[in-house]
């Protein structure tokens, strides 16, 4: 029997559900894992933690407890964020702090097993302990929350993501989850959520920095129905995994945020748009949104609101253009997915010439938040114009790695310090991937956020951190990058399509092996910038615009390195002309 | 609305909801396009029309950005000019350097846009993209070693020709213009219409040419080898060949087919004439209606492939090309000239899709095809210039006997709207045994892209409508589906001037329309002047009909 579903009405309106209800009140602490009979295992499998092997020490976990007769129960999680201790392992005894352990291997699950459950802690791979109420705490172990990664972050989106089951509506319900949701469908009008946003200065974090509420009260005033939410799941080109982070982790938090906003502009459909290959996030997505039309929480007439709400799940075949507005309203449309040109002011996307507004999951995690926590302490967050908080996923010659989430007034340079103990041993750091640039290592004192990165020539379309130290040749990177973008261009613009091609075949040219006329390559590094430039001024999409920024970025932060190359043949972290290398 | 815009310092007078290439184009400042097609929505995919403005960081493309008021815009500033180069050069590094060779060599747009703005040497070193080439269609080669992306032919293809045969596949430096799975356009849903060709900047998609074949035709001394003259050929040739626009050159053209060693030279317009007799007979004792009468094999094409339901209305008979040149290989009338030679049938005609009809299998009699090869008009500029004939210095010749003359109806045929003024002359002789008492229909006679008309023939009203253009003729055949009109006679062409407008309309520019626009009074003046208006006065066809042939005169 399920009483979280039985009293949703009385979870989700009433003001103090738990008052004079102590069934209600203990079923809710056992939901939250807060009062246990039996010893809990949480493991992380979300994409991050599989590729490191979860899936094989759930596997094992369960061997063992069938093995030695133990009466526990698995409970499967999204990642901490911290990636490099990927897979974790929290356990969780009756009246005791869930500890948590990281890097855990097939080898020494078991052990860590034994020792957990006679109060032993293994040495190593302990993390942290994270407090759980009315639970005694443990001796001579740290909180996780003060873990060097964990300590300087601002956790509001991603606060439940790694603690809680993202399969488990029932735990985001006593979570106070959908709660903003239901009262804002039971006595709010479409207006007072666009002003609520407003007064919020919520912008959005697609890159585009436009304030959210603005394209929604346009949205809500355009006539048409039926009216599209979209969810555009793509917004992270590669190292990008915060979009990927937050669904996995926390899907009901994003279902509610599409929830809000297509209440807000009154529209009765919304699509989650992803790339099929993103198989775990699909799956828990998925689930989410089936669980949540089950609980009549999505569906007809809403709580009885007289609401209507269908969210749909696409696939699309995983080409990043898709990630374009335009291309990707085309794509859904069933055509091919190209960017259209719309001459400024930029018009509203419209999927079957129906009012359409797309959002990214980070905006409507956002959106989720500001409803349920009120706009007062999120427009005081971070930056005065861009407020809230930042995902950033950190990856690179660092020792820890992962998703952080700062708010937006946080420095480069502080994400980097918070990552590695020594920053001396940094050469460049490379922001926001293919959209962005490579900036010299004394240079990162620019805080996260769009309106900063601009100025520096990045896009954070790409919110990845990409740290490099000696053995990273920079030619190397940009020739990846120019490689992705030449290859997930759509062809549709000369100077992006044959562009990326042109300056890919120049870095090839400049670091391989058997190419050793110097005149011809100095000749090349004039065209490198030429074009770079070309793309940048030119390309119909940011795709391009982007990419020549990219080069630009690396040309001049980085001319000794490009010199070193062409006059020299050396290359100081010893990866180009190597003729092991696959050209 | 009405505002100013400042271009190049200088104060111009703009409409609200016009493009800012439109305003310069209106204005005579001319700058490059390579995507644009008039009547098209620009795509901005080639962002040659970059234009710098005032306030923008970025450069805009001005084939598709809207003007506003207090703009000021600079077309031809050293950074606009040296972004315009360098896109041009980025297209050349993956261009084959083979011009000499081309098809299209000096009839290229790529290479006119090169020498506009003064390329000289090649800048950036670059590879070829996709070389496959795809020569699978009887009149169509793709050469996607060629091909800049554009654009214009898929868009052309999808939104005027509607027939989907050609699309983009692949993204990135894999991105080409290709047919369904890359099976080839012989096996595509392509209908042969050649409008790609027409809009292709490149030599990408161009037409297959005979001029090898035909001059090998004429080498052999032991077959007859025939032409037969589409009779409008003459006027398209005119100013490809240095003549007046207007001036009919098909006499100078048959005296030279001679002179470079053609047996005989036939008018293809008797043929029209059967045709007309044939269609106006079909029209009459026709218990279906509507009666679709077309000599345009793109569109019989794609009635059979997009609306085959519509079959059974269409008029059963071939087109002039097709029934001329069986009745040139009929056993019985091929006695009266051929010297017991075999006999090799070379057509002149414009259509590009004669090219492909040609090769249809109810056109090929026991294994022979009844015209062995279709040239086009730049493929007979090719094989006078190869055989060294002067058209300027050639005596006139008239047609050879027996195919020799044709009335006016028979130069009608290759008018949007003359097909139907031809039948009904035709008709009316047929049931009267008279000639109308008006010959025109004046209504026929305006020049758009529908035109409707009523006529009365010995007592019967035909109420008709002549279109042109795929997008409208499958927006008729979809009202008749509905039930939504009444009409007795649809007369359908592809292309929007009819067959005199197929090689005039390159790239659509409003010129070429006005040059079909010219020629099209030049065929109705011609008509005012002649006696001979009827095909029922033809007095070869008098002969003709006795003959026992018509069976293979229709398509099944």
């Amino acid at each position: 029997m399920n009483h979280i579903k039985e009293h949703l009405p009385l979870l989700l309106m009433a003001s103090d559900p738990e008052k004079n209800n102590p069934v209600l009140k203990k079923e809710i602490a056992t939901t939250r894992h807060e009062q246990i009979t039996k010893p809990l295992f949480f493991i992380a499998t979300s994409t991050s933690g599989i590729i490191a092997g979860a899936e094989k020490i759930k596997h094992k976990i369960s061997a063992y407890l069938k093995k030695h007769r133990l009466d526990a129960d698995i409970i499967e999680t999204g990642s901490l964020g911290l990636h490099t201790a990927d897979p974790t392992v929290g356990i969780q005894l009756p009246n005791k702090n869930r500890l948590f352990f990281g890097n855990i291997s097939e080898n020494n699950v078991s052990k860590l097993i034994d020792l957990s459950l006679k109060k032993k802690i293994p040495d190593g791979n302990i993390l942290g302990q994270h407090p759980i109420p009315g639970a005694k705490p443990w001796d001579n172990v740290p909180y996780i929350s003060q873990h060097t990664f964990f300590k300087h972050q601002h956790k509001t989106l991603t606060k439940r993501i790694g603690l809680t089951s993202p399969d488990n509506i029932d735990e985001y319900i006593t979570d106070n989850g959908y709660r903003a949701f239901a009262s804002i469908i039971s006595s709010y009008t479409s207006e007072e959520i666009c002003l609520l946003i407003k007064k919020s200065k919520l912008v959005d974090r697609n890159g585009k920095t436009e304030p959210t509420a603005e394209k929604w009260m346009k949205i809500l005033e355009q006539p048409g129905k039926p009216k599209y939410v979209i969810c555009n799941v793509f917004n992270n080109g590669p190292g990008g995994l915060t979009d990927k982070y937050l669904l996995e982790g926390d899907p009901h938090q994003i279902i509610e945020g599409i929830a809000i906003t297509a209440y807000a502009i009154q529209a009765g459909n919304a699509i989650i748009y992803l790339p099929f290959n993103f198989q775990k996030t699909y799956e828990r997505i998925n689930k989410a949104v089936q669980q949540a039309h089950d609980y009549g929480i999505l569906g007809e007439n809403i709580l009885n609101s007289g609401f209507d709400l269908h969210i749909d799940i696409k696939t699309c075949p995983g080409t990043y253009i898709c990630n374009e507005e335009t291309a990707l309203i085309a794509s859904l449309e069933g055509k091919r997915a190209q960017p259209v040109q719309q001459p400024p002011p930029p018009e509203e996307q419209k999927l079957f010439g129906k009012p359409t507004l797309v959002h990214d999951p980070e905006t409507l995690a956002n959106v989720t938040h500001i409803v349920q926590n009120g706009y007062e302490n999120y427009a005081k967050t971070g930056n005065s114009i861009i407020p809230g908080t930042k995902l950033v996923s950190v990856a690179g010659k660092t020792k820890y790695g992962g998703i952080v989430e700062v708010d937006t007034n946080m420095l480069l340079a502080n994400v980097v310090k918070m990552c590695n103990k020594n920053i001396n041993s940094i050469k460049a750091i490379h922001m926001a991937g293919h959209s962005g640039a490579t900036l010299k290592v004394d240079k990162i004192n620019i805080p996260l956020n769009n309106l900063a990165m601009k100025k520096n020539g990045i896009n954070l379309i790409n919110s990845n951190i990409l740290i490099l130290d000696k053995t990273n040749c920079i030619i190397s990177l940009t020739r990846y990058f120019m490689g992705f973008v030449q290859k997930e261009s759509c062809g549709k613009c000369i100077p992006c399509r044959e562009g990326s091609q042109r300056i890919f075949d120049i870095l090839t040219c400049i670091s391989h092996p058997e190419c050793t006329e110097t005149t011809e390559q100095y000749a090349c590094i004039e065209h490198l910038e030429t074009i770079a430039k070309l793309m940048e001024e030119t390309s119909l999409c940011n795709l391009g615009k982007d990419a020549g920024r990219l080069v630009l970025a690396s040309l001049n932060n980085f001319k000794e390195e490009y010199d070193q190359h062409v006059f020299h043949k050396f290359c100081s972290a010893k990866t180009c002309f190597d003729k092991n290398t696959t050209w | 609305m009405d505002f100013s815009v400042t271009v190049n310092n200088k104060t111009l007078p703009a409409k609200k909801g016009e493009t800012i290439l439109h305003l310069l184009t209106k204005n005579g400042i001319r700058i490059p396009t390579l995507c644009y097609m008039d009547g098209f929505k620009p795509t901005g995919a080639c962002r040659l029309c970059l234009v710098e403005l005032k306030g923008q960081n970025d450069l805009i493309t001005a084939c598709n950005h809207p003007v506003e008021p207090g703009m000021q815009i600079n077309t031809h500033t050293p950074r606009v000019l040296n972004a315009r180069k360098n896109i041009v050069e980025l297209l050349l590094a993956s261009h084959p350097d083979d011009c000499l060779y081309c098809n299209n060599n000096n009839q290229c747009e790529l290479q006119d846009l090169a020498t506009e703005l003064n390329i000289t040497e090649q800048k950036f070193p670059g590879k070829p993209g996709p070389m496959d080439k795809d020569d699978s269609h009887p009149a169509i080669i793709k050469d996607n070693s060629k091909c800049i992306l554009c654009g214009r032919c898929v868009q052309v293809c999808n939104e005027k020709i509607q027939a989907a045969a050609l699309d983009f596949s692949g993204r990135g430096n894999n991105m080409k213009v290709d047919t369904l799975l890359g099976k080839g356009l012989e096996q595509s849903s392509c209908i042969s219409c050649g409008q790609c060709i027409m809009v292709c900047p490149t030599a990408a998609l161009s037409e297959k040419s005979y001029v090898n074949t035909s001059f090998q035709y004429l080498q052999q001394e032991k077959t007859f080898t025939v032409a037969q003259l589409s009779p409008v050929t003459g006027y398209i040739l005119a100013e490809k060949a240095g003549f007046k626009p207007g001036t009919d050159i098909t006499p100078l053209l048959t005296s030279s087919f001679k002179q470079i060693g053609f047996d005989a030279v036939f008018n293809c317009g008797f043929a029209a004439d059967v045709f007309l007799m044939l269609t106006a007979n079909h029209i009459i004792k026709s218990k279906l209606n509507p009666v679709i009468i077309t000599s345009c094999p793109s569109v019989i094409k794609f009635i059979e492939q997009f609306y085959p339901g519509f079959i059974p209305y269409l008029n059963p008979y071939k087109t002039p090309q097709q029934i001329l040149g069986k009745i040139i290989k009929n056993p019985e009338l091929k006695r009266n000239f051929n010297h017991g030679k075999a006999i090799q049938t070379v057509s002149v005609n414009p259509c590009i899709a004669a090219k492909d009809e040609q090769t249809r299998s109810e056109n090929v009699t026991s294994g022979t095809p009844d015209v062995d090869i279709v040239l086009g008009t730049n493929d007979v500029l090719r094989l006078l210039s190869l055989s060294g004939v002067n058209l300027h210095s050639i005596k006139k010749r008239t047609f050879d006997a027996p195919y020799q003359v044709s009335s006016s109806a028979g130069y009608l045929y290759n008018i949007p709207g003359g097909l139907t003024e031809a039948v009904y002359r035709t008709m009316h002789m047929i049931k009267t045994g008279q000639a109308p008492q008006h010959h025109k229909l004046p209504e026929i006679r305006k020049i758009k892209n529908k035109k409707e008309t009523t006529f009365n023939v010995h007592g019967k009203t035909y109420k008709s409508v002549s279109i042109c253009g795929i997008s409208n003729i499958e927006r008729t055949l979809e009202d008749v589906i509905q039930g939504n009109n009444d009409f007795d006679i649809l007369e359908f062409s592809n292309c929007n001037m009819g067959c005199i407008g197929s090689r005039i309309q390159q790239c659509l520019t409003p010129q070429a329309n006005e040059k079909a626009r010219n020629l099209i009074k030049t065929i109705y003046k011609l008509d005012d002047n002649t006696n001979m208006k009827n095909p029922a006065n033809n007095p070869f066809i008098k002969n003709f009909f006795n003959n026992n042939i018509l069976p293979g005169m229709k398509r099944t």
